[in-house]
């Protein structure tokens, strides 16, 4: 090519100096449109195209003339378009999703109209999943850490050094292997419990702490079902709200979304009212019918105010009554909640609390509402139980508060347990979880720390998670991970723990490029059975964990190769759908296996809402309560802070995603990069909207700029979580500060959760230079 | 003869031609479309929003709205078609609203008004199209535009690493150097109407009453896309509204966008 005269027409693609110009007169013909197409047509441009356009490029009439200018398309061929069915990963509500497929480049992500969870609607986390798939810091390939370098290293050599360390630490001690994922459920998490099982180590802790871990464990308790209950709002007369991350980081935004708008302007009459009780004014606030400023922390005290008033006025359900623990709730809720001294714990009048009680009762059916940030107090374990109470006083446990239906998935095999993972099997968990002190929890985070420093594991696998930033006092668990001999990251993302700590990175596919389930959150009352697929090939040399997981456990030989009679994830997926299949029900019937499969990759679901009720046992009250204890002396420290997660808080923070920065969802807000803290204008003499201020706990100090909000209570300020990454790529690092810094350390208590809403702080201005 | 001189040749000589042709076409249309033509509008109930804002985020993903690069964010240079505006209560007391904010395409622009050269004007649809190659950057629209929905680009569009690869083929990106803003999703508009034209039909209404990037992925489905001269059309039916209301409507500008305000009354 490059020896022929520049002009010369071509039957050979030009190269890419000829092709640049090829799309600089595309992009000035199709300026002129049709208008200018007539002209084209005329003598005039007819000289130039005598003058040498590559024959390719047809007559200036072609269709390439309406097509705009789009750098990178001058390479599209056939522009072969489709819309690949599968599920979002950015939160764990499972969302259904389209992706709109253009020569195998992913451009668009839309909602999946037939998806019960989110009926076509696609929040904004799942909107940026786009920006994760094509990140321009994605970990290309595996990784080694040499002379304190990651340097890459083929997949074989990665996974064989994984297998020798293993081998070494399980010949050892089994138990020494300790595995962190940042999953709650779905085919992934259980192969990962699958083969700390078949290892023979207790140590597998996953994402639950940081989540569903306190409502999970007190519906446990009432109920004696370990998981999160969902809500009936289609069927909700009124809501209360108890500061709820209802319509912002809760992991059902969509399905809230769209069944909050659609109860109140669904049919004349019939709308849903939402009360939002909660201490800053928020998006759920601003949705709500009526929005309740109530001092930070006082949930429980207000839950408990409202059963009082339900059990004075006899307005309560009447079947409570027989119910065990009744006696003893309904005594403290007497003596020690009228609605003068919940006035006095919430900062509400006492008619208003009257007046909810009542609202709530003869707006049958009703029901609380209540998530992790409610439960995000030091209190989080008796928030939930009273909130959880009175819904069973409302009547609403088993008509409107239910457990969601699992889909009819086929059980895997039984793990093959030989002597030294039974033997290793007994030994306690080094996270405690358990253990007296948190009797109903499956993991905990926050011991861990202590733990590893006391007693380090030879060998530690971190499956989305990401410590060294997104756990309580980072530094805290840099410096006691440091002490592992051997961190492997999974993660698809140059993250803190990646860049200080693994040794290993044997990075995952992200979502849009995997095969896996969607193991939803509960939220619909059906049973929804999610699939995720590859949409697009893989960008890199990135390969699925679950693959890797297999792989690694065949080379280990044994009773684990055992364990794992599947090539790969998509294998032991189906053998988990065959249930679906041989259930000859739900959204999709077929004769033969295959088709089966077939249609549930093109569908990306599986649904029956047509389903029995999950049968629950009689509901037990329990009568216990604190208030909300602050680490920090009020004298020194006079604020409480919340730390939250924002509506762009996506897995693994979504810091990297830079469309969510640019969300605007408080009032008074506006565009940085830094961390905006939310906080009353009294709070500091003379602070304005953007000042810079210092915050400081008793265990560290960040700085943020203040964003004025008099709605705010005077003895609060809320601070979101994501910002402050020292890696993560380009749109992360160095970006606003990690909250994280500020919180005191360690588990919450009875429950083991990571609750964020503990610390006091105190706040300066820092003068601009 | 260099084939690039030789189209500039060409271009220099055709220019003056088009630029009396799409003048003269804007002129025509400064006056409101007829009432047997389309006029494309958007109803927005505030009470179904929630404000999440993944309307703003799918415009940027479906009409290849640049990022700031990394290192100017803080500049205030952000290009915005849809975004989230909030609104303080007039009242003591009151709550503020949160209003998702396209351009509200005026039937009495005065972006068009602004414009010497004619490159942005009224299609006959009631849409406020702007033409970007013909735009000379001067931004007298961006003064002109009381709702400031309209953005300059400082910079050449940057999309760093792989995020090339995400831009939707079917929208032209923007040079540096012009002035740019919410379309409706025009060239999804285009798209319904060739499909009506292969199949012979008139568009239907259930087939664009979610048309543009922002309605479609509406978690709450707050936003009601249609046809405004056409009475049985969702969003004239919605526009009837006792809740609702235009922004700035004293102005005389004639919005296309309507708001229905939220229901705290419940």
């Amino acid at each position: 090519m490059t020896d022929q005269p520049k002009d010369t027409p071509s039957s050979t693609p030009p190269p890419m100096g000829d092709d640049a110009a090829t799309a600089t007169r595309r992009d000035v013909l199709g300026a002129f449109g049709l208008a200018g197409a007539g002209m084209l047509a005329g003598g005039v441009i007819g000289h130039v195209v005598a003058g040498g356009l590559p024959e390719r490029s047809g007559p200036a009439t072609s269709v390439a003339l309406k097509k705009p200018y789009v750098p990178g398309a001058e390479h599209f061929g056939s522009r072969e378009e489709k819309w690949v069915a599968t599920s979002c990963a950015q939160c764990t509500a499972g969302c259904g999703i389209r992706v709109r497929v253009v020569e195998g480049r992913a451009v668009r992500i839309d909602g999946n109209p037939a998806n019960p969870i989110n009926r076509g609607g696609i929040g904004p986390r799942g909107l940026a999943g786009l920006q994760a798939l094509y990140d321009a810091d994605r970990i290309p390939g595996p990784l080694v850490r040499e002379g304190g370098n990651l340097v890459p290293i083929p997949w074989d050599r990665a996974i064989a050094m994984l297998v020798d360390k293993l081998g070494a630490a399980r010949k050892e001690a089994p138990e020494s292997l300790l595995v962190m994922s940042g999953r709650e459920r779905g085919v992934v998490h259980d192969l990962w419990a699958r083969f700390c099982q078949a290892f023979g180590t207790p140590n597998f802790v996953d994402g639950r702490p940081s989540r569903s871990s306190i409502l999970a464990q007190a519906t446990m308790a009432t109920l004696g079902v370990f998981e999160v209950p969902t809500f009936d709002w289609s069927h909700a007369k009124s809501v209360l709200s108890l500061g709820a991350g209802l319509l912002e980081d809760s992991c059902q935004l969509v399905y809230l979304a769209r069944s909050a708008a659609d109860t109140r302007r669904g049919k004349f009459g019939e709308r849903t009212r939402i009360v939002h009780a909660g201490p800053m004014f928020d998006l759920s606030a601003n949705a709500a019918d009526q929005w309740l400023r109530i001092h930070t922390g006082s949930s429980a005290p207000l839950a408990l105010g409202i059963a009082h008033v339900l059990l004075r006025d006899k307005l309560a359900d009447h079947s409570v009554e027989t119910a065990p623990g009744f006696a003893a709730f309904a005594q403290m809720v007497s003596n020690g909640f009228s609605p003068a001294a919940v006035s006095e714990m919430t900062g509400l009048e006492p008619e208003t609390i009257e007046e909810l009680a009542h609202d709530l009762a003869e707006r049958r059916p009703s029901f609380v509402y209540a998530d992790e940030r409610t439960f995000a107090f030091s209190n989080g374990w008796e928030t939930a139980l009273a909130v959880l109470s009175l819904n069973a006083l409302l009547g609403a446990i088993g008509t409107l508060v239910h457990i969601q239906p699992q889909p009819p998935y086929a059980e895997w095999p039984a793990t093959e347990v030989d002597e030294a993972a039974r033997n290793a099997a007994t030994k306690p968990r080094l996270d405690g979880a358990g253990t007296s002190a948190f009797e109903l929890a499956r993991a905990v985070h926050e011991t861990l720390p202590d733990a590893i420093t006391a007693n380090p594991p030879h060998v530690l696998l971190l499956d989305y998670a990401n410590p060294a930033y997104a756990r309580k006092q980072p530094e805290r668990w840099k410096q006691a991970l440091a002490k592992v001999p051997f961190i492997v990251s999974f993660s698809p993302f140059r993250d803190e723990s990646v860049e200080t700590l693994a040794h290993l990175v044997l990075p995952d596919h992200t979502y849009l490029e995997r095969w896996d389930d969607a193991a939803a959150a509960p939220s619909v009352g059906g049973a929804v059975a999610g699939i995720r697929r590859p949409v697009v090939a893989a960008l890199f040399d990135t390969r699925s964990t679950g693959d890797v997981l297999v792989q690694v456990a065949r080379a280990l030989g044994g009773s684990i190769a055992k364990s794992f009679p599947w090539e790969d994830t998509r294998v032991a997926l189906e053998a988990r759908l065959r249930g679906l299949f041989e259930a000859r029900r739900g959204s999709i019937i077929e004769a033969h296996e295959r088709a089966f499969y077939d249609r549930m990759y093109a569908e990306g679901f599986w649904v029956d809402t047509d389903v029995p009720a999950v049968s629950l046992r009689p509901f037990v009250f329990r009568a216990e309560f604190t208030e909300a204890k602050w680490d920090g002396a009020e004298a020194e420290f006079p604020l409480k802070l919340i730390a939250y997660r924002p509506v762009g808080y996506a897995e693994g923070s979504g810091a990297n995603l830079p469309w969510l920065r640019q969300l605007r969802v408080r009032p008074n807000s506006f565009r940085t990069t830094e961390t905006v803290a939310s906080i009353h204008p009294a709070t500091v003499e003379g602070l304005e909207n953007g000042d810079r201020l210092r915050v400081e706990s008793p265990f560290g100090a960040i700085e943020v700029l203040a964003r004025l909000d008099a709605r705010m209570a005077k003895d609060t300020i809320a601070i979101p979580m994501g910002g402050g990454h020292e890696a993560f790529g380009r749109w992360a690092k160095g970006r606003g500060a990690n909250v994280m810094r500020l919180l005191a350390p360690g588990p919450a208590a009875h429950t083991g959760a990571n609750s964020l809403s503990t610390t006091r702080v105190r706040v300066k201005r820092e003068v601009q230079s | 003869v260099n084939r690039r001189d030789a189209l500039r040749s060409a271009l220099a000589s055709i220019a003056s031609a088009v630029t009396s042709v799409v003048t003269r076409n804007a002129k025509a249309e400064h006056a409101a479309p007829p009432k047997n033509k389309r006029r494309w509008g958007m109803v927005i109930d505030l009470d179904r929003c929630t404000g999440c804002g993944a309307c703003a985020i799918a415009c940027q993903e479906e009409n290849n709205v640049p990022m700031l690069s990394t290192g100017y964010e803080n500049r205030g240079a952000q290009i915005e078609w849809m975004s989230q505006l909030w609104v303080e209560p007039e009242t003591e007391g009151g709550l503020p609203e949160l209003l998702p904010f396209p351009c509200q395409h005026c039937l009495d622009a005065p972006c068009v008004k602004a414009c010497p050269v004619g490159a942005t004007f009224k299609d006959d649809e009631g849409l406020t199209v702007q033409n970007w190659e013909r735009c000379i950057g001067c931004r007298y629209c961006m003064v002109a535009c009381p709702y400031s929905r309209r953005s300059f680009n400082w910079d050449e569009p940057k999309f760093e690493g792989n995020l090339i690869q995400l831009l939707n083929p079917d929208v032209a990106t923007r040079p540096r150097g012009v002035v740019e803003k919410c379309t409706f999703c025009s060239h999804r508009i285009t798209a319904v109407k060739e499909q009506a034209a292969v199949e012979s039909r008139p568009i239907r209404d259930a087939e664009v009453q979610h048309l543009t990037a922002c309605a479609s992925v509406c978690p709450g489905q707050a936003i009601t896309f249609g046809d405004l001269n056409d009475e049985h059309s969702k969003v004239s039916e919605q526009a009837k509204s006792s809740r609702g209301y235009r922004l700035l409507e004293d102005l005389g500008t004639q919005p296309s966008v309507i708001y229905l305000k939220r229901d705290r009354s419940g």
